[in-house]
């Protein structure tokens, strides 16, 4: 029976990647995220806000390390589309979801001899239907569509990818067409 | 050369000899800019020695002790510099500390002090310049010191290349949102600079490695002078770069090219 991390992914996705990682997963498993990041004005964030978020950063960085010391065979980070394109009003999100881009990255090199692969996923905006207009594939990704993809990497089939940033965006981070942000600042 | 005549700039992290900040406050100084030099309270008497010798070429300057992880005495560092100097025009966040370690390795107290400097001292001093450009009212110029970690990863530094990717994330977020202040918001990305900052690293350690490695930089087989850097900064501090935010310049010899 594998064994199953998951820390700081938010529900419903958090939920999501538990239930069908319990169902699937084959190999040891870590799955940490940023939790989940205020939207709101860069100029309006306030010293909460950002220290909250560093915190966050830091626990997924403590989870991927429990998770190399441990010897799980995946380790899977969840950023957020900001990371790849920045949105307005998603300053935070970006930050974080950027940290752990690198984090990931590196790990996956200081992991690869040990066999373990270390992969990022950057979802979408999660169930906002705010988004639907600028996403390509016409909706906001489901906490499913996340989970699926987390469902992968930890699978078998997935060994020989490592280091990737993989978002699960419905194309939203490749697109210029609809691309302003509709998070009210 | 002229082009910051009449300007005022901040550069944190700027008092040590060999490091990018004061390279960067040279080369806005030899543009006519006023510079605030910023470093930790236990480098002031490095920092003092610089001011005293740009002030004995004319330059308005002046050194201000502050920790940049500390958002009190940022905000206070930006009260009196202004106070000082007049209104900022450019700020440089440049601050930095590295260490090297694997993931595995990496203590609780390295990750705390990495992050605290780099970026929520990046996320300090760009929201309080922010801030104040955006009162004053007449734009500004925000320059981040990120690095070649903000485009690959390096083993060994994780946690400071986390940080230089969340700099760019980060910058990319403001050039987004400052734009309708006036304020352009751009990050320089330095490779090898022979910098206190990069004293402890293995890369370093004997004089024959340090060749070995700079050897395979493509420019010259050589370092940057943090003066190079400086003036990458004075790039995106002037007029030439007015047109230019959220924007990446490399400045490495070439260095990550092709390993990427």
């Amino acid at each position: 029976m594998a064994h199953v991390t998951v820390i700081g992914v938010p529900d419903p996705t958090g939920a999501a990647i538990e239930r069908i990682l319990d169902e699937r997963a084959t190999l040891d498993t870590t799955v940490a995220g940023t939790g989940d990041q205020p939207q709101k004005a860069f100029l309006d964030i306030t010293q909460a806000d950002w220290d909250a978020t560093v915190e966050a950063v830091k626990d997924a960085f403590l989870a991927t390390r429990a998770a190399a010391l441990r010897g799980d065979a995946r380790i899977i980070l969840v950023s957020s589309a900001p990371a790849v394109r920045p949105v307005h009003g998603a300053a935070l999100a970006a930050t974080a979801g950027a940290f752990l881009h690198t984090i990931g990255q590196v790990a996956a090199v200081e992991l690869g001899p040990t066999g373990t692969t270390v992969n990022v996923v950057a979802p979408g905006f999660v169930g906002d239907a705010r988004f639907d207009a600028g996403v390509p594939l016409g909706r906001a990704p489901s906490a499913e569509d996340v989970a699926e993809v987390c469902a992968f990497l930890a699978s078998a089939a997935a060994g020989y990818v490592s280091g990737a940033i993989l978002p699960v965006d419905g194309a939203f981070t490749v697109t210029k067409s609809e691309g302003g942000s509709p998070i009210p600042t | 050369m002229t082009r910051l005549e009449g300007k005022v700039a901040l550069v944190t992290g700027a008092a040590r000899a060999r490091g990018i900040g004061r390279g960067m406050v040279q080369a806005l100084a030899d543009e006519g800019a006023a510079v605030a030099v910023n470093d930790i309270a236990s480098a002031e008497a490095e920092g003092q020695e610089f001011v005293d010798a740009l002030r004995a070429t004319g330059v308005r300057a002046g050194f201000y002790a502050a920790d940049v992880s500390r958002r009190d005495q940022v905000d206070a560092l930006i009260a009196a510099v202004e106070a000082d100097l007049g209104g900022l025009d450019i700020v440089c966040s440049n601050a930095g500390v590295a260490d090297w370690q694997t993931v595995a390795e990496t203590t609780d107290a390295a990750f705390d002090r990495i992050v605290s400097v780099n970026l929520t001292g990046a996320f300090n001093v760009g929201q309080a310049a922010a801030r104040a450009m955006a009162a004053r009212g007449a734009g500004g110029r925000i320059i981040f010191t990120s690095s070649v970690h903000a485009q690959m990863g390096f083993a060994t530094m994780s946690v400071y290349g986390a940080t230089k990717s969340g700099i760019r994330a980060l910058c990319e977020t403001m050039a987004v949102e400052l734009a309708p202040h006036g304020i352009r918001v751009n990050h320089i990305g330095p490779g090898w600079v022979l910098s206190q900052l990069n004293d402890a690293s293995p890369a370093l350690e004997t004089e024959e490695i340090t060749r070995a490695n700079l050897a395979t930089i493509p420019i010259e087989g050589r370092a940057a002078d943090p003066y190079e850097l400086g003036r990458a900064a004075v790039y995106f501090a002037s007029a030439d770069g007015d047109y230019v935010t959220g924007a990446y310049l490399r400045v490495d010899g070439g260095f990550v090219v092709g390993k990427y």
